[in-house]
């Protein structure tokens, strides 16, 4: 397979944005209620803590992604099984995406317009971005980066008038409950979605470059979602918050300064188009990679376009409509993701590192 | 019916576009992965626009978790 490198800064925006994604426009955290910002730092901190796991997953075999790894330590049939399971959640994370960007347009700016129609256009641009590769995605990550961020902040800052603190209070008004779920969705969804990373993260000249990419990125996209989370509640309420489809779009809406910088609610459309644009290309990207890998072929890029078409099939097939959507996202995601997430790398890393002390063993042993 | 041939005109331009490299490489293994991948896609879209009910593969997921953990 052609080595693809990528800078660490490209790694940090690729990953932020990722993060970011349609995390920045669904109610996120909602969960925890009006302590949702308690919810958001603890879905961090153990964020931090899955990526640990992830680095010292991917530190332990240089150069190598989930898919090798899984085949090393467990053998060629149980590994592939194990690459099978990752390829089909990147694969269903991406239709995730594909389905969040077909009912945010379709909800708040073509309702009469197929979905088809609207999904067409994201996912040609994704099969596009993937024949080039990571190393594109990278420079186009850091060229969106920074205006994307400086955007988040203009809208946040033109929002001051219209917030209100009192929607914070009282806090821990439903008790510790609703924090654990909370923190348990955004934990799922999105920063331990990060664990699709492991299918494409062999791409850096140095290996301690993974470290700081995952916890940079799990931190700065932490603070972008604390930001826009608090700024929408601040500006709607929680009721309206937790109750509107796209919260982000309804609170962005009602910046209106003087009769003359208004309706700026397409920066979230855009913020949401260029940065889920990266996840879904992420997300096809490792489900391509491991479909290749396991399939025996030392490059990916041919099986890109019906992969991405397939992916575009399965979206109409699993979600006929935003409701459904929404019931999968808000109730169903989190158990299904965890075991994604946490579980199976917690045995990947057992595994690691009980190959790690058997192949020292053996070393003193001569 | 326009609608089924506007289709398979569509995928035929795609399989002429992105598909006429793997024929040519003569790679057995590769023609034979894209193909499958490929004629999947065909054959589930041609059922979506016949407006024939295909099984929600993440129906028993569904229901498996909210069996279990219930939804609130």
């Amino acid at each position: 397979m052609r080595t693809e490198i990528i800078s660490e800064k490209e790694g940090i925006a690729l990953s932020t944005l990722f993060i970011m994604g349609p995390a920045i426009i669904l109610p996120t955290g909602a969960d925890a209620l009006k302590d949702f910002w308690i919810a958001i730092i603890l879905s961090v901190v153990l964020g931090a803590l899955v990526s640990l796991m992830y680095i010292k997953i991917l530190s332990a075999f240089p150069g190598k992604d989930l898919f090798d790894i899984s085949e090393i330590l467990f053998g060629r049939f149980a590994g592939k099984a194990v690459s099978l399971l990752y390829v089909w959640f990147a694969f269903h994370l991406a239709s995730l995406i594909f389905a969040d960007y077909t009912y945010f347009i379709k909800t708040v700016n073509f309702p009469e317009v197929n979905e088809l129609t609207i999904i067409i256009f994201p996912a040609i641009l994704c099969i596009w971005a993937l024949k080039i590769g990571i190393e594109g995605l990278g420079r186009f990550s850091t060229l969106i980066f920074v205006p994307l961020c400086s955007f988040v902040l203009i809208a946040i800052f033109l929002l001051i008038p219209k917030m209100d603190f009192e929607h914070l209070l009282p806090v821990f008004e439903n008790g510790f409950q609703p924090i654990f779920r909370g923190t348990f969705s955004v934990l799922t969804f999105p920063f331990a979605e990060t664990v699709v990373f492991m299918g494409v993260f062999n791409c850096f000249r140095e290996n301690k470059s993974i470290s700081k990419v995952y916890l940079f990125s799990i931190i700065l996209g932490g603070f972008f979602i604390l930001l826009t989370k608090s700024s929408e509640v601040l500006v709607l309420g929680i009721d309206k918050f937790t109750q509107f489809y796209f919260p982000a779009y309804a609170s962005v809406s009602r910046v209106e300064i003087g009769n003359f910088i208004q309706r700026i609610e397409i920066i979230v459309g855009l913020l949401f188009t260029l940065s889920g644009l990266v996840k879904v290309c992420i997300c096809m990207l490792a489900a391509c990679k491991g479909i290749s890998k396991i399939l025996g072929f030392d490059d990916y890029r041919f099986l890109v376009t019906p992969m991405v078409l397939l992916n575009v099939a399965f979206v109409f097939i699993s979600y006929s409509n935003i409701i459904q959507l929404r019931f999968w996202t808000s109730y169903i995601s989190m158990y299904y993701k965890f075991p994604f997430q946490v579980i199976l790398p917690l045995i990947i890393l057992a595994f690691a590192l009980l190959k790690k002390k058997s192949n020292s063993l053996k070393q003193t042993a001569k | 019916m326009s609608k089924i041939l506007y289709s398979i005109l569509i995928f035929a331009l795609i399989l002429y576009i992105d598909g006429i490299e793997v024929l040519i490489s003569k790679d057995k293994k590769k023609i034979a992965a894209y193909c499958s991948i490929f004629f999947t896609v065909v054959i589930l879209s041609m059922l979506l626009i016949m407006d024939i009910k295909i099984p929600n593969i993440l129906e028993p997921v569904e229901n498996f978790i909210v069996s279990s953990f219930g939804t609130h």
